[in-house]
Protein backbone atom coordinates (compact mmCIF):
# COMPACT_ATOMS: atom_id res chain seq x y z
CA UNK A 1 0.00 0.00 0.00
CA UNK A 2 1.37 3.41 -0.98
CA UNK A 3 2.10 6.16 1.51
CA UNK A 4 1.31 9.14 -0.65
CA UNK A 5 -2.28 9.51 0.42
CA UNK A 6 -3.41 12.86 1.66
CA UNK A 7 -4.92 11.62 4.89
CA UNK A 8 -2.13 9.25 5.90
CA UNK A 9 -0.10 10.77 8.67
CA UNK A 10 -3.03 12.77 9.99
CA UNK A 11 -1.95 12.86 13.58
CA UNK A 12 -5.06 14.22 15.12
CA UNK A 13 -6.83 11.11 16.30
CA UNK A 14 -7.55 10.31 19.89
CA UNK A 15 -5.94 6.92 20.46
CA UNK A 16 -4.28 4.36 18.23
CA UNK A 17 -6.69 1.58 17.34
CA UNK A 18 -9.43 3.40 19.20
CA UNK A 19 -12.88 1.97 18.87
CA UNK A 20 -15.99 4.11 19.04
CA UNK A 21 -16.99 2.07 22.07
CA UNK A 22 -13.95 2.67 24.23
CA UNK A 23 -15.05 6.20 24.97
CA UNK A 24 -12.82 8.20 22.61
CA UNK A 25 -14.29 10.79 20.27
CA UNK A 26 -12.50 13.24 18.05
CA UNK A 27 -12.70 16.86 19.26
CA UNK A 28 -14.61 19.24 17.00
CA UNK A 29 -11.48 21.28 16.29
CA UNK A 30 -9.76 18.20 14.82
CA UNK A 31 -12.80 17.29 12.75
CA UNK A 32 -12.94 20.91 11.54
CA UNK A 33 -9.31 20.78 10.40
CA UNK A 34 -9.85 17.44 8.65
CA UNK A 35 -12.84 18.82 6.74
CA UNK A 36 -10.90 21.97 5.84
CA UNK A 37 -7.98 19.86 4.65
CA UNK A 38 -10.28 17.63 2.59
CA UNK A 39 -11.94 20.66 0.95
CA UNK A 40 -8.56 22.20 0.09
CA UNK A 41 -7.48 18.89 -1.44
CA UNK A 42 -10.70 18.59 -3.48
CA UNK A 43 -10.32 22.19 -4.65
CA UNK A 44 -6.71 21.60 -5.68
CA UNK A 45 -7.81 18.56 -7.68
CA UNK A 46 -10.93 19.88 -9.42
CA UNK A 47 -10.49 23.67 -9.12
CA UNK A 48 -14.28 24.13 -9.37
CA UNK A 49 -14.57 27.17 -7.13
CA UNK A 50 -11.32 28.95 -7.89
CA UNK A 51 -11.86 28.70 -11.67
CA UNK A 52 -15.37 30.13 -11.41
CA UNK A 53 -14.15 32.93 -9.18
CA UNK A 54 -11.09 33.86 -11.23
CA UNK A 55 -13.00 33.71 -14.52
CA UNK A 56 -15.60 36.14 -13.18
CA UNK A 57 -13.27 38.45 -11.32
CA UNK A 58 -10.57 38.85 -13.97
CA UNK A 59 -13.14 39.41 -16.72
CA UNK A 60 -14.99 42.01 -14.66
CA UNK A 61 -11.77 43.69 -13.65
CA UNK A 62 -10.66 44.06 -17.26
CA UNK A 63 -14.08 45.39 -18.35
CA UNK A 64 -14.13 47.89 -15.50
CA UNK A 65 -10.54 48.91 -16.21
CA UNK A 66 -11.25 49.54 -19.90
CA UNK A 67 -14.52 51.38 -19.37
CA UNK A 68 -13.04 53.57 -16.63
CA UNK A 69 -10.08 54.47 -18.87
CA UNK A 70 -7.50 53.81 -16.16
CA UNK A 71 -9.68 55.26 -13.45
CA UNK A 72 -7.69 58.47 -13.04
CA UNK A 73 -10.80 60.60 -12.82
CA UNK A 74 -13.01 58.27 -10.84
CA UNK A 75 -14.15 59.66 -7.48
CA UNK A 76 -13.32 57.61 -4.34
CA UNK A 77 -16.92 56.46 -3.80
CA UNK A 78 -17.11 55.03 -7.32
CA UNK A 79 -13.71 53.35 -6.91
CA UNK A 80 -14.80 51.79 -3.62
CA UNK A 81 -18.20 50.69 -4.99
CA UNK A 82 -16.68 49.05 -8.06
CA UNK A 83 -14.14 47.17 -5.91
CA UNK A 84 -16.82 45.71 -3.63
CA UNK A 85 -19.13 44.86 -6.55
CA UNK A 86 -16.31 42.84 -8.09
CA UNK A 87 -15.43 41.18 -4.77
CA UNK A 88 -19.07 40.40 -3.94
CA UNK A 89 -19.95 38.77 -7.24
CA UNK A 90 -16.58 37.02 -7.53
CA UNK A 91 -16.97 35.52 -4.08
CA UNK A 92 -20.56 34.51 -4.63
CA UNK A 93 -19.74 32.87 -7.96
CA UNK A 94 -17.54 30.35 -6.18
CA UNK A 95 -18.31 30.14 -2.49
CA UNK A 96 -21.59 28.27 -2.94
CA UNK A 97 -19.75 25.25 -4.38
CA UNK A 98 -18.50 24.07 -1.03
CA UNK A 99 -21.92 22.97 0.26
CA UNK A 100 -23.87 22.50 -2.93
CA UNK A 101 -21.18 20.06 -4.09
CA UNK A 102 -21.70 17.92 -0.96
CA UNK A 103 -25.47 17.83 -1.42
CA UNK A 104 -25.53 17.32 -5.18
CA UNK A 105 -23.03 14.48 -5.04
CA UNK A 106 -24.69 12.98 -1.92
CA UNK A 107 -21.41 12.98 0.01
CA UNK A 108 -23.23 14.91 2.75
CA UNK A 109 -24.67 11.57 3.98
CA UNK A 110 -21.23 10.13 4.74
CA UNK A 111 -20.28 13.44 6.36
CA UNK A 112 -23.39 13.36 8.55
CA UNK A 113 -22.56 9.78 9.58
CA UNK A 114 -19.03 10.58 10.64
CA UNK A 115 -18.83 14.13 11.95
CA UNK A 116 -20.44 16.67 14.24
CA UNK A 117 -22.60 19.31 12.58
CA UNK A 118 -20.55 22.18 13.98
CA UNK A 119 -17.30 20.68 12.69
CA UNK A 120 -18.80 20.69 9.20
CA UNK A 121 -19.84 24.33 9.59
CA UNK A 122 -16.47 25.56 10.87
CA UNK A 123 -14.53 23.50 8.32
CA UNK A 124 -16.57 24.89 5.44
CA UNK A 125 -16.46 28.40 6.88
CA UNK A 126 -12.68 28.31 7.20
CA UNK A 127 -12.39 27.03 3.63
CA UNK A 128 -14.64 29.79 2.28
CA UNK A 129 -12.75 32.42 4.27
CA UNK A 130 -9.48 31.15 2.88
CA UNK A 131 -10.90 31.26 -0.63
CA UNK A 132 -12.25 34.79 -0.08
CA UNK A 133 -8.82 36.02 0.99
CA UNK A 134 -7.19 34.36 -2.01
CA UNK A 135 -9.64 36.36 -4.16
CA UNK A 136 -8.94 39.58 -2.28
CA UNK A 137 -5.18 39.07 -2.43
CA UNK A 138 -5.36 38.55 -6.21
CA UNK A 139 -8.07 41.04 -7.14
CA UNK A 140 -7.48 44.03 -4.85
CA UNK A 141 -3.87 44.80 -5.86
CA UNK A 142 -4.73 44.36 -9.56
CA UNK A 143 -7.70 46.65 -9.12
CA UNK A 144 -5.62 49.35 -7.41
CA UNK A 145 -3.01 49.19 -10.17
CA UNK A 146 -5.43 49.09 -13.12
CA UNK A 147 -7.66 51.87 -11.77
CA UNK A 148 -4.81 53.84 -10.27
CA UNK A 149 -6.57 54.04 -6.90
CA UNK A 150 -5.05 56.56 -4.45
CA UNK A 151 -4.52 54.55 -1.27
CA UNK A 152 -4.03 57.03 1.55
CA UNK A 153 -4.55 54.74 4.53
CA UNK A 154 -3.24 51.28 3.61
CA UNK A 155 -3.59 49.89 7.14
CA UNK A 156 -7.25 50.86 7.42
CA UNK A 157 -7.86 49.66 3.86
CA UNK A 158 -6.44 46.25 4.81
CA UNK A 159 -8.69 46.20 7.90
CA UNK A 160 -11.79 47.06 5.87
CA UNK A 161 -10.95 44.32 3.35
CA UNK A 162 -10.29 41.84 6.18
CA UNK A 163 -13.54 42.51 8.06
CA UNK A 164 -15.56 42.83 4.84
CA UNK A 165 -14.01 39.60 3.49
CA UNK A 166 -14.95 37.67 6.63
CA UNK A 167 -18.50 39.02 6.37
CA UNK A 168 -18.70 37.88 2.75
CA UNK A 169 -17.44 34.37 3.48
CA UNK A 170 -19.58 33.75 6.60
CA UNK A 171 -22.74 35.00 4.87
CA UNK A 172 -21.94 32.99 1.75
CA UNK A 173 -21.40 29.84 3.80
CA UNK A 174 -24.67 29.97 5.68
CA UNK A 175 -26.67 30.95 2.59
CA UNK A 176 -25.04 28.11 0.65
CA UNK A 177 -26.06 25.55 3.25
CA UNK A 178 -29.65 26.79 3.31
CA UNK A 179 -29.84 26.54 -0.48
CA UNK A 180 -28.08 23.17 -0.57
CA UNK A 181 -30.26 21.58 2.12
CA UNK A 182 -33.44 22.90 0.51
CA UNK A 183 -32.28 21.50 -2.85
CA UNK A 184 -32.48 25.00 -4.33
CA UNK A 185 -30.70 26.14 -7.44
CA UNK A 186 -27.24 27.71 -7.14
CA UNK A 187 -28.66 30.70 -9.04
CA UNK A 188 -30.65 31.53 -5.91
CA UNK A 189 -27.40 32.14 -4.09
CA UNK A 190 -26.80 35.68 -5.31
CA UNK A 191 -30.49 36.56 -5.08
CA UNK A 192 -30.72 35.55 -1.41
CA UNK A 193 -27.24 36.75 -0.51
CA UNK A 194 -27.53 40.26 -1.87
CA UNK A 195 -30.22 41.59 0.50
CA UNK A 196 -28.52 39.93 3.50
CA UNK A 197 -25.20 41.49 2.59
CA UNK A 198 -26.50 44.88 1.54
CA UNK A 199 -25.95 46.59 4.93
CA UNK A 200 -22.45 45.14 5.16
CA UNK A 201 -21.66 46.22 1.61
CA UNK A 202 -22.77 49.80 2.34
CA UNK A 203 -20.43 49.97 5.33
CA UNK A 204 -17.57 48.26 3.46
CA UNK A 205 -17.90 50.67 0.53
CA UNK A 206 -17.93 53.64 2.88
CA UNK A 207 -14.87 52.39 4.81
CA UNK A 208 -12.94 51.72 1.60
CA UNK A 209 -13.94 55.12 0.19
CA UNK A 210 -12.57 56.87 3.28
CA UNK A 211 -9.22 55.10 2.91
CA UNK A 212 -8.88 56.74 -0.53
CA UNK A 213 -9.31 60.26 0.91
CA UNK A 214 -6.61 62.17 2.74
CA UNK A 215 -9.17 64.44 4.44
CA UNK A 216 -11.43 61.63 5.67
CA UNK A 217 -12.87 61.62 9.16
CA UNK A 218 -10.92 58.99 11.08
CA UNK A 219 -13.75 58.53 13.58
CA UNK A 220 -16.21 57.66 10.81
CA UNK A 221 -13.67 55.24 9.33
CA UNK A 222 -13.11 53.56 12.71
CA UNK A 223 -16.86 53.35 13.23
CA UNK A 224 -17.26 51.68 9.82
CA UNK A 225 -14.58 49.10 10.58
CA UNK A 226 -16.17 48.41 13.95
CA UNK A 227 -19.51 48.05 12.18
CA UNK A 228 -18.02 45.50 9.79
CA UNK A 229 -16.46 43.55 12.66
CA UNK A 230 -19.83 43.57 14.48
CA UNK A 231 -21.55 42.25 11.36
CA UNK A 232 -18.96 39.43 11.22
CA UNK A 233 -19.57 38.46 14.85
CA UNK A 234 -23.33 38.57 14.33
CA UNK A 235 -23.14 36.35 11.25
CA UNK A 236 -20.75 33.88 12.92
CA UNK A 237 -23.03 33.55 15.96
CA UNK A 238 -26.10 33.23 13.71
CA UNK A 239 -24.36 30.57 11.63
CA UNK A 240 -23.38 28.61 14.75
CA UNK A 241 -26.96 28.69 16.08
CA UNK A 242 -28.71 28.06 12.77
CA UNK A 243 -26.47 25.48 11.18
CA UNK A 244 -27.22 22.36 13.26
CA UNK A 245 -30.95 22.77 12.52
CA UNK A 246 -30.43 23.32 8.80
CA UNK A 247 -27.92 20.46 8.57
CA UNK A 248 -30.30 18.04 10.29
CA UNK A 249 -33.39 19.18 8.37
CA UNK A 250 -34.96 16.63 6.03
CA UNK B 1 -13.76 -4.92 29.15
CA UNK B 2 -17.48 -5.78 29.48
CA UNK B 3 -18.78 -7.57 26.42
CA UNK B 4 -20.96 -5.26 24.35
CA UNK B 5 -24.69 -5.94 24.53
CA UNK B 6 -26.81 -4.14 22.00
CA UNK B 7 -30.56 -3.78 21.62
CA UNK B 8 -32.60 -1.67 19.22
CA UNK B 9 -36.25 -0.86 19.98
CA UNK B 10 -38.85 0.77 17.76
CA UNK B 11 -41.96 1.95 19.62
CA UNK B 12 -45.00 3.01 17.57
CA UNK B 13 -42.94 4.73 14.89
CA UNK B 14 -44.76 6.80 12.29
CA UNK B 15 -43.27 8.69 9.37
CA UNK B 16 -44.93 10.47 6.50
CA UNK B 17 -43.75 12.53 3.56
CA UNK B 18 -46.34 15.11 2.66
CA UNK B 19 -49.70 13.38 2.97
CA UNK B 20 -48.28 9.92 2.37
CA UNK B 21 -47.73 7.76 5.43
CA UNK B 22 -44.67 5.65 4.69
CA UNK B 23 -44.07 4.09 8.10
CA UNK B 24 -47.19 3.35 10.14
CA UNK B 25 -47.08 2.24 13.76
CA UNK B 26 -43.99 0.04 13.66
CA UNK B 27 -42.94 -1.52 16.95
CA UNK B 28 -40.23 -4.14 17.28
CA UNK B 29 -37.22 -5.15 19.39
CA UNK B 30 -34.04 -6.47 17.88
CA UNK B 31 -31.62 -8.23 20.21
CA UNK B 32 -27.86 -8.59 20.08
CA UNK B 33 -26.83 -11.23 17.54
CA UNK B 34 -29.96 -10.92 15.41
CA UNK B 35 -30.32 -9.99 11.76
CA UNK B 36 -33.53 -8.14 10.87
CA UNK B 37 -34.63 -8.25 7.25
CA UNK B 38 -36.91 -5.37 6.24
CA UNK B 39 -38.87 -6.41 3.17
CA UNK B 40 -41.65 -4.92 1.10
CA UNK B 41 -42.46 -3.59 -2.35
CA UNK B 42 -40.84 -0.49 -3.81
CA UNK B 43 -41.88 2.62 -1.95
CA UNK B 44 -43.03 0.65 1.10
CA UNK B 45 -40.59 2.50 3.37
CA UNK B 46 -37.67 0.05 3.72
CA UNK B 47 -35.02 2.71 3.14
CA UNK B 48 -36.93 5.20 5.31
CA UNK B 49 -36.98 2.63 8.14
CA UNK B 50 -33.20 2.22 7.92
CA UNK B 51 -32.65 5.98 7.70
CA UNK B 52 -34.68 6.42 10.88
CA UNK B 53 -32.61 3.71 12.58
CA UNK B 54 -29.46 5.51 11.42
CA UNK B 55 -30.61 8.85 12.83
CA UNK B 56 -30.64 10.40 9.38
CA UNK B 57 -34.40 10.93 9.57
CA UNK B 58 -36.56 11.65 12.58
CA UNK B 59 -39.86 9.83 13.02
CA UNK B 60 -42.94 12.04 13.13
CA UNK B 61 -43.99 10.20 16.26
CA UNK B 62 -42.83 7.23 18.27
CA UNK B 63 -39.42 6.35 19.63
CA UNK B 64 -36.32 4.59 18.47
CA UNK B 65 -33.87 3.60 21.20
CA UNK B 66 -30.46 2.06 20.84
CA UNK B 67 -29.27 0.46 24.07
CA UNK B 68 -25.60 -0.34 24.54
CA UNK B 69 -25.08 -2.28 27.77
CA UNK B 70 -28.36 -0.78 29.01
CA UNK B 71 -27.23 2.78 28.26
CA UNK B 72 -29.79 4.34 25.94
CA UNK B 73 -29.02 6.53 22.94
CA UNK B 74 -31.28 8.07 20.37
CA UNK B 75 -30.20 7.20 16.84
CA UNK B 76 -28.96 10.71 16.07
CA UNK B 77 -26.57 10.62 19.02
CA UNK B 78 -25.42 7.14 18.05
CA UNK B 79 -25.10 7.95 14.34
CA UNK B 80 -21.33 8.32 14.14
CA UNK B 81 -20.88 4.89 15.74
CA UNK B 82 -22.97 2.74 13.41
CA UNK B 83 -22.20 1.24 10.02
CA UNK B 84 -24.43 2.32 7.14
CA UNK B 85 -24.63 1.33 3.51
CA UNK B 86 -27.28 2.57 1.09
CA UNK B 87 -27.75 3.33 -2.60
CA UNK B 88 -27.63 7.09 -1.95
CA UNK B 89 -24.34 6.96 -0.04
CA UNK B 90 -21.49 8.29 -2.19
CA UNK B 91 -17.82 9.18 -1.84
CA UNK B 92 -15.54 11.95 -3.07
CA UNK B 93 -14.79 11.10 -6.69
CA UNK B 94 -11.60 13.16 -6.72
CA UNK B 95 -10.13 11.13 -3.87
CA UNK B 96 -8.94 7.56 -3.99
CA UNK B 97 -10.70 4.80 -2.06
CA UNK B 98 -7.91 4.85 0.52
CA UNK B 99 -8.14 8.64 0.91
CA UNK B 100 -11.90 8.41 1.37
CA UNK B 101 -11.57 5.67 3.99
CA UNK B 102 -8.80 7.52 5.80
CA UNK B 103 -10.77 10.75 5.81
CA UNK B 104 -13.93 9.21 7.22
CA UNK B 105 -12.11 7.03 9.75
CA UNK B 106 -10.10 10.06 10.93
CA UNK B 107 -13.37 11.95 11.45
CA UNK B 108 -14.52 9.08 13.64
CA UNK B 109 -11.30 9.35 15.63
CA UNK B 110 -9.85 6.10 14.37
CA UNK B 111 -6.29 5.85 13.19
CA UNK B 112 -6.07 3.35 10.37
CA UNK B 113 -2.69 1.78 9.74
CA UNK B 114 -1.59 0.48 6.40
CA UNK B 115 -2.18 -3.08 7.51
CA UNK B 116 -5.74 -2.22 8.56
CA UNK B 117 -6.39 -0.61 5.20
CA UNK B 118 -4.83 -3.47 3.30
CA UNK B 119 -6.92 -6.04 5.15
CA UNK B 120 -10.17 -4.11 4.73
CA UNK B 121 -9.55 -3.63 1.01
CA UNK B 122 -8.68 -7.32 0.72
CA UNK B 123 -11.89 -8.22 2.54
CA UNK B 124 -14.10 -6.23 0.13
CA UNK B 125 -12.16 -7.33 -2.95
CA UNK B 126 -10.53 -4.00 -3.77
CA UNK B 127 -6.94 -5.07 -3.15
CA UNK B 128 -4.61 -3.31 -5.57
CA UNK B 129 -7.25 -0.71 -6.49
CA UNK B 130 -7.19 1.35 -3.31
CA UNK B 131 -5.16 4.18 -4.81
CA UNK B 132 -7.42 4.61 -7.84
CA UNK B 133 -9.74 7.62 -7.74
CA UNK B 134 -13.33 6.65 -6.95
CA UNK B 135 -14.36 8.29 -10.24
CA UNK B 136 -12.59 5.40 -12.02
CA UNK B 137 -14.59 2.76 -10.13
CA UNK B 138 -17.41 0.69 -11.58
CA UNK B 139 -20.76 0.53 -9.75
CA UNK B 140 -19.80 -2.84 -8.27
CA UNK B 141 -16.49 -1.50 -7.00
CA UNK B 142 -18.25 1.48 -5.41
CA UNK B 143 -20.61 -0.98 -3.71
CA UNK B 144 -17.60 -2.86 -2.34
CA UNK B 145 -16.16 0.45 -1.11
CA UNK B 146 -19.47 1.14 0.65
CA UNK B 147 -19.00 -2.13 2.54
CA UNK B 148 -15.51 -1.02 3.55
CA UNK B 149 -16.92 2.32 4.75
CA UNK B 150 -19.70 0.58 6.69
CA UNK B 151 -17.52 -1.91 8.57
CA UNK B 152 -14.32 0.12 8.83
CA UNK B 153 -14.84 0.92 12.51
CA UNK B 154 -16.24 -2.51 13.51
CA UNK B 155 -19.69 -1.14 14.32
CA UNK B 156 -21.99 -3.26 16.48
CA UNK B 157 -24.99 -1.89 14.56
CA UNK B 158 -24.84 -2.42 10.83
CA UNK B 159 -27.57 -1.03 8.54
CA UNK B 160 -27.51 -2.34 4.99
CA UNK B 161 -29.90 -1.02 2.35
CA UNK B 162 -29.89 -3.20 -0.77
CA UNK B 163 -26.42 -4.47 0.10
CA UNK B 164 -25.75 -6.63 -2.94
CA UNK B 165 -26.86 -4.19 -5.66
CA UNK B 166 -24.37 -4.14 -8.54
CA UNK B 167 -22.34 -6.97 -7.00
CA UNK B 168 -21.26 -10.01 -8.99
CA UNK B 169 -21.29 -13.52 -7.52
CA UNK B 170 -17.95 -13.14 -5.67
CA UNK B 171 -19.25 -9.79 -4.42
CA UNK B 172 -22.41 -11.47 -3.14
CA UNK B 173 -20.31 -14.04 -1.26
CA UNK B 174 -18.20 -11.21 0.19
CA UNK B 175 -21.39 -9.52 1.44
CA UNK B 176 -22.66 -12.80 2.88
CA UNK B 177 -19.39 -13.39 4.67
CA UNK B 178 -19.46 -9.90 6.20
CA UNK B 179 -23.05 -10.32 7.38
CA UNK B 180 -22.31 -13.71 8.95
CA UNK B 181 -19.17 -12.52 10.71
CA UNK B 182 -20.67 -9.21 11.93
CA UNK B 183 -23.81 -10.89 13.20
CA UNK B 184 -21.88 -11.96 16.32
CA UNK B 185 -20.76 -8.34 16.90
CA UNK B 186 -24.24 -6.90 17.44
CA UNK B 187 -27.26 -6.23 15.25
CA UNK B 188 -27.67 -6.08 11.49
CA UNK B 189 -30.67 -4.64 9.65
CA UNK B 190 -31.02 -5.34 5.95
CA UNK B 191 -33.53 -3.68 3.63
CA UNK B 192 -34.01 -5.96 0.68
CA UNK B 193 -36.34 -7.83 -1.63
CA UNK B 194 -33.69 -10.25 -2.80
CA UNK B 195 -34.65 -13.83 -1.90
CA UNK B 196 -31.06 -14.86 -1.14
CA UNK B 197 -30.50 -11.84 1.15
CA UNK B 198 -33.73 -12.58 2.98
CA UNK B 199 -32.25 -15.93 4.01
CA UNK B 200 -29.65 -14.10 6.12
CA UNK B 201 -32.34 -12.83 8.49
CA UNK B 202 -33.46 -14.15 11.85
CA UNK B 203 -36.45 -11.80 11.88
CA UNK B 204 -38.44 -10.31 9.05
CA UNK B 205 -40.35 -7.06 9.07
CA UNK B 206 -42.73 -6.78 6.13
CA UNK B 207 -43.72 -3.26 5.14
CA UNK B 208 -46.35 -2.04 2.73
Amino acid sequence: MGRSNAFIGVDMVAQPNSSPHNGTTLPIIHQTLLILRKDILLELRNRAAIQAILLFSITTLIVVGFSAGGGANLPPDTLASLLWIILFFSAFSGLSHVFIREEESNTAIALRLTSEANAVLWGKLLFNTLLTFVIIIIIAPLYFIILNAPIVQPGKLALSLLTGGIGLSVSATIIAVIIARSHGKPALFGAIGFPILLPMLFIAVDATRLTFQSYSNINVLNRDILGLASFDVLMIVTAGLLFPYVWESE
Amino acid sequence: MTPLKLQVSFESVFKKFGDREVIRDISCDIQHGQVLVVAGPNGSGKSTFLRIAAGLLKPDSGNVQISVNNIRFDPQAYRTQLGYLSPDLTFYNELSAVENLLFFSSLRGIRLHHDDLASILEMVGLRGRGRDPVSAYSSGMVQRLKFAFAVLHHPPLLLLDEPTSYLDEPGFRMAEKIVKSYKQNGIIMIATNDAREKEWGDLTLSLG
